[in-house]
């Protein structure tokens, strides 16, 4: 998958947090069908580089790197965070992240487009992660932001698609842009469900980092991400309240058909 | 190669040095112990770790072998201990594991997650309120959800490490003493076991923040460990009512000061177990870095007769004696333990 003129080699976009070792989190980066990496700055005091080592394993995941403003609460920080991912990992890009409340960590809809539009301005290209509200969506793009992230589920809950309905709405308004769904997914077959749909790709960290063998949940993830991006681009069959028989019965002999 | 009467070189008189001084010696090796900082200095990591001995605590993120060597060495330092386990501190009336009533789910996936180790039901117990209640009288009506871990353990590594300094008085403490010329030792000693922790190649440091309290409203029995959603938490009680709280793990080298981020965090994970915190005094604030591999497993290597023993992270106390009788059987029977690379 492309956003803007980016080859993004994979659909299941990964955190880095949580892990049990750095070992760990580089084989499951090593799974097949990962696309963007995820890191988050706000807590390894990146200004003095005494996280290098950590850094330096992620990179030679050889994986494209984007960081993220995990954990701010206001626009003005989360410009700040961005400024300073920007100089340590060399990118332009970035996942914002302005949380609202620190109980749902919803995210803000209105410091995300007041960021979103600053750091568009400075040359980034931002991904927001965002609720699924189409007018937010909407002004988000006016922002500039080249692809979209609404939330799954809150962070962390491994709740899933808490609102299919609304999703499926997001992704018809918003065909045209890459959708992403962030946060909140839990299990492959939500993963699978959000691909199904017709979102481009999920992002997810607890899932995979808090399993008892997260190397293998990587590939469960990315496996069902596949089966789910194929069956959209397959094309769906749809529903039906009454049985349709797959074989005609016209040719049946009526005694072998129960009794009505 | 035999111990008894063999000449041997310890670099760093952290836990590790010291206890590989202690067993060398009982072994009947002839040993030294070159310390880059003086014997006040108190710089290594086992200064600041909180002195839990907790294989349960731990296996759902480091796996059934740690949690065998943590089994281990539970036994190992009753044995070495002995009667002396008064004078560090030694506890082992079992750990106690809580979740606030919000928390729960991390609770059902730490056991979940240990059963995957293979570590199965028999190894705790599910506690009521009640039975709360009655193995620690003060956390009555707190908590719904615990789990009581039997036999773990505890020590205060801040007695250990000093009593064993003076303990072993036939041993040569070089203290204030750094080692640049290692083949120089090499050739002086028969054995030499580099035990420097962080500073070695391929050994990255994991910052660590710790407060010492003193709540005279507090009295806790066991060590504790609450459930959070980023950190391993642990209480655990010391001598008059003195607390040590921690530790936060960050991915940063910075041995700076505490943060206020990581007071206000432990501190509220503090008060939620016990509002008897909230008038205890912050005694003092405590940051080190644990020495870590890639995998977070500790390591032994080998260069003819220098030995690398490193890479104990979290788990200094949980692992040190195990770890210890392991390279100490590689060097007497030349088995090598599971842990052994080619190459740090």
């Amino acid at each position: 998958m492309k956003v803007l003129d980016l080859d993004i080699p994979g659909r299941l976009w990964l955190g880095t947090a949580r892990y049990s070792s750095p070992m760990v989190l580089a084989d499951a980066l090593a799974v097949d069908g990962i696309g963007f990496v995820t890191v988050s700055l706000r807590r390894q005091n990146p200004g003095d580089r005494s996280g290098d080592q950590f850094w330096d394993l992620v990179k030679k995941a050889n994986k494209p790197v984007l960081p993220n403003t995990a954990g701010c609460h206001s626009a003005e920080e989360a410009i700040n965070l961005a400024l300073m991912a920007r100089e340590i990992f060399a990118t332009p890009w970035i996942k914002l992240e302005v949380i609202g409340d620190d109980y749902t960590l919803a995210p803000d809809p209105f410091a995300l487009v007041e960021a979103a539009t600053e750091l568009t301005k400075q040359g980034f290209h931002v991904l927001p992660y965002c609720t699924d509200d189409l007018i937010l969506g909407q002004k988000l793009l006016d922002a500039g932001c080249p692809a979209l992230m609404p939330w799954g589920a809150p962070i962390g809950t491994g709740g899933g698609l808490a609102n299919p309905r609304a999703l499926a709405a997001y992704r018809n308004k918003f065909h045209h842009v890459p959708c992403i769904v962030d946060a909140g997914i839990g299990a492959p077959s939500q993963a699978c469900e959000a691909m199904e749909m017709g979102f481009d790709a999920v992002l997810l960290n607890t899932a995979v980092a808090k399993a008892g063998d997260p190397v293998l949940m990587a590939k469960a993830f990315s496996n069902a991400i596949q089966a789910g991006n194929d069956a959209y681009r397959a094309g769906l069959m749809t529903p039906s309240d009454v049985a349709v028989p797959s074989t005609p019965v016209v040719g049946m002999p009526f005694w072998h058909q129960e009794p009505v | 190669m035999k111990l008894n009467g063999s000449t041997v070189a310890i670099i760093g008189a952290g836990l590790l040095g010291r206890l590989f001084a202690w067993r060398l010696s009982e072994a009947g090796a002839v040993v030294s112990v070159f310390e880059k900082d003086s014997e006040q200095a108190n710089t290594a990591a086992a200064f600041t770790a909180a002195g839990m001995v907790s294989p349960l605590s731990e296996v759902a993120v480091g796996g059934k072998k740690l949690f065998d060597l943590g089994e281990r060495s539970l036994t190992l330092w009753q044995q070495w201990l002995g009667e002396d386990a008064e004078q560090v501190e030694w506890q082992a009336n079992g750990s106690l594991i809580l979740a606030h009533g919000q928390d729960l789910p991390l609770l059902q996936q730490f056991t979940r997650d240990a059963e995957y180790q293979g570590v199965g039901q028999d190894h705790w117990q599910r506690l009521t309120p009640i039975e709360l209640a009655n193995i620690e009288p003060q956390l009555n009506n707190r908590f719904a959800n615990a789990i009581y871990a039997k036999g773990e353990a505890a020590l205060n590594g801040r007695k250990l490490l000093p009593w064993l300094a003076n303990k072993l008085s036939q041993v040569n403490w070089h203290w204030s003493t750094p080692i640049n010329d290692l083949e120089a030792l090499q050739a002086d000693f028969d054995l030499v076991i580099d035990c420097r922790g962080k500073g070695a190649k391929g050994i990255r440091g994991v910052r660590g923040e710790v407060m010492h309290v003193h709540a005279p409203d507090v009295t806790l029995k066991h060590p504790l460990r609450l459930m959070h959603p980023r950190y391993h938490i642990y209480v655990v009680p010391r001598e008059n009512h003195h607390f040590v709280i921690g530790a936060t793990e960050l991915e940063s080298e910075d041995r700076g000061a505490m943060t206020v981020r990581s007071t206000l965090e432990l501190a509220s994970a503090l008060y939620s177990i016990h509002p008897g915190f909230g008038e205890g005094r912050i005694v003092e604030m405590d940051a080190n870095l644990r020495p870590a591999t890639p995998d977070n497993m500790p390591v032994v290597s080998q260069q003819d007769n220098l030995l690398t023993v490193n890479g104990l992270y979290r788990h200094g106390y949980l692992l040190a004696p195990a770890v210890i009788a392991d390279v100490l059987s590689m060097v007497t029977e030349l088995q090598q333990p599971w842990f052994y690379k080619e190459a740090l």
